[in-house]
């Protein structure tokens, strides 16, 4: 029988009589490493400093084996939660907490076998419990059900799977089948098929909540060499039209190809992109049909000149480009350009520009353009002081909307942020304006907003580093003019943090929190808002290994009007306990 | 309050003018010369494994998968401005002792460490010039770890930062937290979570994690969130619930931001331009929408990414009798010439205002939300003008774009009564 880590960890933390144990690795390897100090071992210089290539073949699911696992074994991780609410006050109904106590469990297996030398079995489930509707819709339910073998070669997975073969054709966590075969270390071909539905219990028609069942098959294949990578992607996916979860919505059946490059020049320029074509027919819940052509394409670019970083995007995404499992902005076209230049050791300066607008194809009555240039400095170091840090930025935001209803939005946005460090306390000062103007049919037609904000961070390492306090005070001043009355809306707010860490895995923290907010718009309130809480996270050794979270805290709600003040009163206890076996 | 906004600009100019002071007023120092600084060496490229860590400040943790062969191999470069680097060392115990490291003429130079569960490593870096001047050693001065947790631990801390950034209302250390390579449009997030801080206040969100799925060097997190926020500008508190996801990408020093799901958890104001792909499971739940002048509601997600289309404007206000209200200046007034319709009290409401070209009654719909479209052409009186709390009305506004409104309570004879309304502003009659 061969100790997995982890278990070895855990009796050797047991023997050791509790969480202040030193870590089981540590201990174990401390004969057979040098000490720490001659733990660097100096290298040839290297030529350059391109990542090398990762010797390891193309990644598959979240699952890597490697040749010190166990032939069998058994992980049984149990994630409790406990919580219990008091609200009062007569506005207690605003409250975001569920009033009374509830619980939540998750229990994790993960079973891994060995099949001989090269295959390699996984088996992992989650079943969760919770009396809560707003941690689940389901008393009962299971969250993970999967099945994975592979070896070097062959990758299959059955039952939750996340699907994924490039941005615009599909990249979604389906419940169904996924088989990736690796050709050499850079080649694979993968097939992806199942449905989308989130949860288990979809698939059993137990809950309310579910969405029309979209299924999806997918192919990929890839090819990659020193310098560059290319992807060919086909994805057929299709909504059941008769599905009694359907109400009001539309449904839709697709092929979409899509083709997937990367190429990375000696010079360290990257360029990648996509295209994409669409053929989707959509079908209205009053079953009119509509066939819909679209298409997508990306443009990447990121790349070093001596002192000159540039990187730089382009999108055309068609308004009828509908992707069912993939992800796009639609009715899009983009063009971004940012370059940054190191003018020294200490300062830098960067200019960007985005542009994008919408209405493509003249489907709406109004076109919206979008127009965002940016220019900044920074420095670091500054008046010989290493962590002295200024940066500073104008960015200039026009949203024009064009005919019938012409309205233009012109946000300018001056930022100043400037932090240092004094021995072990970094502080940060920021302050953000915002200068709004417009013409529209709004009653006023500029409001201006500001925002200033200190933080003050620190770490001190007390008794000879067995304890490290960390406190973290924020203060916050914030005045907005609202964009419809043109009245003032102040706010205040401050937040201290302390945290304090020990050897033992222990650490103990406070939160407080104050915000107040001053309202001067027609018809608003003031509000006050309080919150304190104090927590504690532990690893016990009686947990073996397991850790343990527990919080207390207060929150106080209070408004002009009287009537819609509350308190919350709450207690959260989170444990996490391992059973591991091997052999 | 123009006289305040005067304000607020004078800030502002004076800010810019302090800066100025500042830099000419230094202007002769050592530091004010452009990429010259004095002749301290500099390090201006440094990589643990594949991760960029010149920039990292406090700690850099490594999870099981970043290592390479069970080792770090540090690669990086010293420049110096006069004279050349004469000797590069680190230290893996807080400078306590120093391993020389060779470096090749362009200053380049490699070393590796095969690092230990859980120990912590305090790595520094310096570099010696040939003209006696030595780098500053806690510029690369952080605590390095290697840490059991896997990557799926790395990630979802790097969510549970995102979310107390964003609580915090740090759109600075949020934005430090996004990806280069952010499927949605990076720039427009900036915005969004500028207009989020400005109109959300206390904002509270819980996540319950109901699953993780991992490819290549991304996570996906799907997740239910309660969430809770107080409007800047009503000083309400709304709340919603709903199922989404995010996507992060290993990049750097730690998982980033790489993709959002509509409904959004952050940049809540620009669904359109951030989140890539609607959570099937959301469509038709009501979530949280800000508009653009800093109203925020509850509406159903639709099946695109934008919740609502972008050309309605939402909202909603009281009348008291013998008052209506202009859509298009968007204020109470008494005039009916310049209104489009008016309350009357007494059950009624007035239909002549100056600013309807036509109206009718939606007869058999009580929510805002159950229309999809009203008819193009409408009549110019309507049918029935009494007041009923939760009847739907339809205007046809001078201008050629449409509104519908909702009485959502009040004393129908007396008053106040409160009206929600959306207003398409594109010149279509659709409201889905």
């Amino acid at each position: 029988m061969k100790l997995r880590p982890r278990t070895f960890a855990v009796l050797l933390a047991a023997l050791s009589g509790g969480a202040g144990a030193q870590p089981a690795e540590t201990a174990a390897t401390a004969e057979t490493v040098p000490p720490r100090t001659g733990l660097i071992v100096p290298l040839t210089p290297p030529d350059t400093l391109s990542a090398p290539v990762a010797p390891k073949g193309p990644a598959f699911g979240e699952f890597s084996f490697t040749t010190e696992e166990t032939e069998s074994s058994l992980e049984v991780t149990l994630r409790s939660m406990f919580e219990s609410h008091h609200i009062s006050g007569p506005g207690r109904a605003a409250s975001i907490l569920e009033p009374g106590r509830h619980w939540l469990h998750d229990l994790e297996l993960n079973a891994r076998h060995s099949l001989g030398d090269n295959w390699t079995t996984e088996f992992n489930a989650i079943l969760r419990y919770t009396d809560s509707r707003r941690h689940d819709p389901q008393t009962k339910s299971l969250q993970r059900l999967q099945l994975v073998a592979s070896d070097q070669v062959n990758h299959l997975t059955l039952g939750d799977y996340y699907a994924t073969l490039s941005q615009y054709s599909l990249n979604r966590a389906i419940k169904g089948i996924g088989y990736q075969r690796n050709i050499g270390e850079a080649s694979y071909v993968r097939f992806v098929a199942g449905a989308f539905d989130a949860r288990w219990n979809h698939l059993l028609n137990q809950v309310e909540d579910e969405p029309i069942d979209r299924h999806v098959t997918g192919l990929r294949a890839q090819t990659a060499g020193d310098n560059y990578r290319i992807g060919i992607n086909l994805v057929s996916a299709w909504d059941r039209d008769n599905d009694p979860a359907r109400t009001t919505e539309d449904t839709y059946r697709q092929i979409l190809p899509a083709f997937d490059w990367e190429y990375r020049a000696d010079s360290g320029l990257r360029l990648s992109g996509e295209h994409a074509q669409a053929k989707t027919r959509r079908q209205t819940a009053a079953g009119v049909r509509e066939n819909l052509s679209g298409s997508a394409h990306r443009l990447n670019m990121d790349g070093t000149l001596g002192k000159l970083r540039l990187r730089g995007r382009a999108e055309r995404v068609s308004p009828d480009f509908y992707t069912m499992g993939g992800g796009a902005a639609l009715d899009r076209l983009r063009t971004y350009v940012r370059g940054d230049y190191r003018l020294g050791t200490v300062w830098s300066v960067y200019g960007a520009y985005d542009w994008f607008r919408n209405n493509l194809d003249g489907q709406l009555a109004a076109t919206t353009r979008t127009s965002i240039p940016e220019v900044g400095v920074n420095a670091r170091g500054l008046f010989d002081r290493r962590s002295l840090t200024f940066a500073t930025s104008l960015r200039q935001r026009r949203v024009d909307t064009g005919a019938p209803q012409r309205r233009e939005q012109v946000s300018e946005r001056l930022y100043v942020s400037l932090a240092d460090r004094f021995d072990q306390v970094s502080v940060r000062g920021e302050v953000e304006a915002l200068l709004n103007t417009r013409k529209d049919t709004s009653p006023r037609q500029s409001n201006d907003d500001l925002l200033y904000r200190l933080v003050i961070d620190s770490r001190h390492l007390i008794a000879g580093g067995r304890y490290d306090l960390r406190p973290y005070l924020s203060l916050e001043h914030q005045e907005v003019e609202d964009p419809g009355s043109g009245r003032m809306v102040r706010t205040d707010g401050a937040r201290f943090d302390l945290r304090l860490l020990t050897q033992g895995h222990l650490s103990y923290g406070l939160n407080l929190e104050h915000r107040s907010t001053e309202n001067r718009v027609p018809g608003a309130e003031d509000t006050r808002l309080r919150r304190y809480a104090l927590n504690l996270d532990s690893q016990p050794a009686l947990l073996r290994g397991g850790t343990l979270r527990a919080e207390i805290g207060h929150a106080e709600y209070r408004f002009g009007d009287a009537a819609k003040n509350y308190r919350e009163r709450y207690v959260r206890v989170l444990t996490d306990i391992p059973f591991n076996f091997g052999n | 309050m123009a006289t305040h906004a005067h304000f607020n600009r004078s800030l502002v100019a004076l800010l810019l003018g302090l800066a100025c002071m500042l830099f000419s007023q230094f202007a002769a120092a050592q530091w004010w010369r452009f990429g010259a600084d004095a002749g301290e060496p500099v390090f201006t490229d440094l990589l643990f494994n594949q991760v960029n860590a010149l920039r990292v400040e406090r700690s850099l943790q490594f999870s099981p998968g970043d290592l390479d062969g069970g080792k770090v191999i540090v690669r990086g470069r010293a420049e110096v401005a006069q004279g050349a680097i004469g000797r590069v060392e680190a230290s893996l115990d807080d400078g306590l002792s120093w391993v020389e490291v060779p470096f090749s003429d362009r200053g380049m130079f490699a070393f590796e460490f095969a690092p230990q569960f859980e120990q912590p490593y305090r790595f520094k870096l310096r570099a010696l010039s040939t003209t006696g001047q030595a780098s500053n050693d806690s510029e690369h001065a952080f605590e390095f770890r290697l840490v059991r947790d896997d990557s799926r631990a790395l990630a979802e801390a790097a969510f549970e930062q995102l979310l107390e950034r964003y609580m915090a209302r740090d759109r600075a250390g949020f934005m430090a937290m996004v990806s280069r390579d952010f499927i949605g449009n990076e720039t427009a997030l900036d915005s969004a979570l500028s207009n989020d801080f400005r109109f959300f206040d206390a904002i509270r969100i819980r996540p319950t994690i109901q699953r993780m799925a991992a490819a290549d060097d991304r996570w996906t997190i799907y997740f239910l969130f309660n969430r809770q926020v107080r409007s800047v500008r009503t000083g309400q508190l709304l709340q919603d619930q709903a199922n989404t996801s995010v996507t992060l990408v290993r990049e750097g020093d730690g998982y980033k931001l790489h993709e959002l799901a509509a409904p959004l958890i952050f940049g809540v104001s620009d669904p359109g331009n951030l989140a890539s792909f609607v959570t099937d499971e959301s469509i038709g739940t009501d979530v949280l929408v800000l508009d653009r002048d800093g109203n925020v509601v509850t509406q159903p997600q639709g099946q695109a990414t934008e919740g609502t289309p972008s050309n309605v404007r939402t909202g909603s206000f009281a009348l008291n009798p013998g008052f209506g209200y202009s859509f298009l200046s968007r204020q109470v007034l008494a005039h009916m010439s310049t209104t489009a319709f008016a309350f009357d009290g007494s059950d009624s409401l007035s239909n002549f205002g100056g600013e309807t070209e036509g109206g009718q009654t939606l007869s058999g719909v009580t929510s805002l939300d159950a229309v999809t479209s009203v008819p193009a052409d409408m009549p110019e009186w309507w049918g029935d003008t009494t007041a009923v709390i939760g009847r739907v009305y339809a205007l046809k506004l001078v201008d050629g774009t449409y509104v519908i409104f909702r009485i959502a309570g009040g004393s129908l004879s007396t008053g106040p009564i409160t009206i929600e309304y959306r207003h398409q502003l594109n010149g279509t009659p659709n409201f889905r």
